[in-house]
């Protein structure tokens, strides 16, 4: 059944973020073009942020995928970590679609078959970000949010940069040691998993 | 209010017209501000729309979209003005696994949303099959018929739709087990009756 969209909840929830901080970057919108341009200074933006607007977006996911067999095999590298700051963001002027790359500590390196992986963090690259106090996000995939603790089936798109594969499907949330999707229409979690069960689902999958 | 003078500022210059649209005169141009009553009803009943679109491909995806909307039962109805501050266009990303986008600028949303614009955009990465396709780890190739499925299911955002996970026009997956056009979904890129009870459910 289709449900119409309710920006009321999405909306307050984007209007009061609340939880861990994210660290934002502002961006400057810049004159015309076509170019991406890269942001030109970062502040904080506060725990309780309250942005001024919000602009939701909505995707068409190429892929989505069901099965932890299919989402690994589509990844380079799985890992698991904790948001732990955001290193980049750059608006697409064209566009006026933004975009924010997170940093992501690593705990764990579940699946990295051809050394992708360097180090103990990687920088993952995601649709959405903060824009003059403007909140941009997909409804789907919301923005990551700094000390979100998350298992993540990745692409690396160019060396060092990666994205998440499927679109939500390829995102997992941990919460006190219980994993669970981010989105409904992926790989089903059980009740109750823990991460390092998942993790051993991952690499028996 | 500052930034959404700045989109308008910024806003290129159109280079494209969308084809196969009916232009129907009569309609009531949609204000640009239009209020929203409740904060649960859709963005964009009667929506005039422009094009800057890259790729003629893309432009007979939104035209073919915009064909199919008009063309169904929904209280839907989309027409073409180049002034429009809503946008159809494409744009290449490969940082993303997006293949279409839709943002829905709001003015204000308290105590309810005040809807100003959107703009709807194929990645072109993805529809014109820079991303490797054609075998089951990836998605299968992109031909007019499926970049009509991701156009129309943009529009379906435009009408205020949110996803499903079945199979309709507004499952969020084009390809993937369970994904709108694929053989498990019979190649969705219509609006089924869901997606039309959904639009009129609203207006």
């Amino acid at each position: 059944m289709i449900r119409a969209r309710q920006p009321s909840m999405r909306l307050a929830l984007a209007l009061l973020v609340t939880g861990t901080s994210l660290i934002g970057a502002l961006l400057g919108l810049s004159g015309c073009g076509g170019t991406t341009s890269s942001s030109t200074q970062g502040l904080p933006v506060s725990q309780d942020q309250h942005y001024s607007q919000i602009v939701s977006m909505d995707a068409s996911w190429s892929v989505g995928y069901k099965d932890l067999k299919t989402l690994k095999a589509a990844s380079t590298s799985i890992v698991a970590g904790t948001i732990a700051a955001v290193a980049g963001a750059t608006l697409d002027t064209t566009t006026n679609i933004p975009y924010t790359d997170f940093t992501v500590a690593l705990d764990t390196v579940v699946h990295d078959p051809k050394g992708r992986v360097h180090g103990m963090s990687v920088t993952v690259h995601q649709t959405g970000g903060i824009v003059n106090g403007v909140l941009y996000q997909i409804g789907d995939d919301p923005l990551f949010q700094i000390g979100e603790h998350v298992i993540l089936f990745l692409h690396e798109y160019e060396p060092g940069k990666f994205f998440v594969v499927g679109g939500p499907t390829g995102r997992f949330k941990v919460n006190s040691d219980v994993v669970s999707a981010v989105t409904p229409l992926g790989v089903s979690v059980p009740a109750a998993t823990s991460e390092a069960a998942f993790i051993a689902q991952i690499r028996a999958a | 209010m500052t930034l959404l003078v700045a989109l308008i500022v910024a806003a290129p210059a159109h280079n494209g017209l969308l084809s196969g649209i009916s232009f129907d005169g009569a309609l009531v141009k949609l204000p640009t501000r239009r209020r929203i009553g409740s904060v649960t009803k859709p963005s964009c009943r009667r929506c005039w729309i422009a094009s800057r679109i890259g790729w003629s491909s893309s432009t007979t995806a939104w035209g073919n979209a915009v064909s199919t909307w008009n063309g169904s039962a929904a209280n839907y109805y989309l027409t073409n003005n180049q002034s429009s501050l809503n946008k159809v266009a494409d744009t290449y990303n490969s940082s993303v696994t997006w293949d279409g986008n839709t943002y829905m600028y709001y003015l204000t949303c308290s105590p309810s949303c005040v809807f100003s614009s959107f703009g709807s955009y194929l990645n072109t990465y993805f529809t014109e099959n820079h991303d490797p396709c054609g075998n089951f780890l990836t998605h299968d190739c992109y031909t007019d018929a499926s970049r009509k499925s991701v156009a129309a299911h943009e529009l379906g955002h435009v009408a205020g739709l949110a996803h499903t996970s079945s199979c309709v026009l507004m499952n969020p997956y084009t390809w993937g087990s369970g994904g709108r056009f694929t053989s498990d979904c019979g190649y969705i890129n219509v609006p089924k009756s869901d997606d039309i009870n959904g639009v009129n459910a609203q207006y």
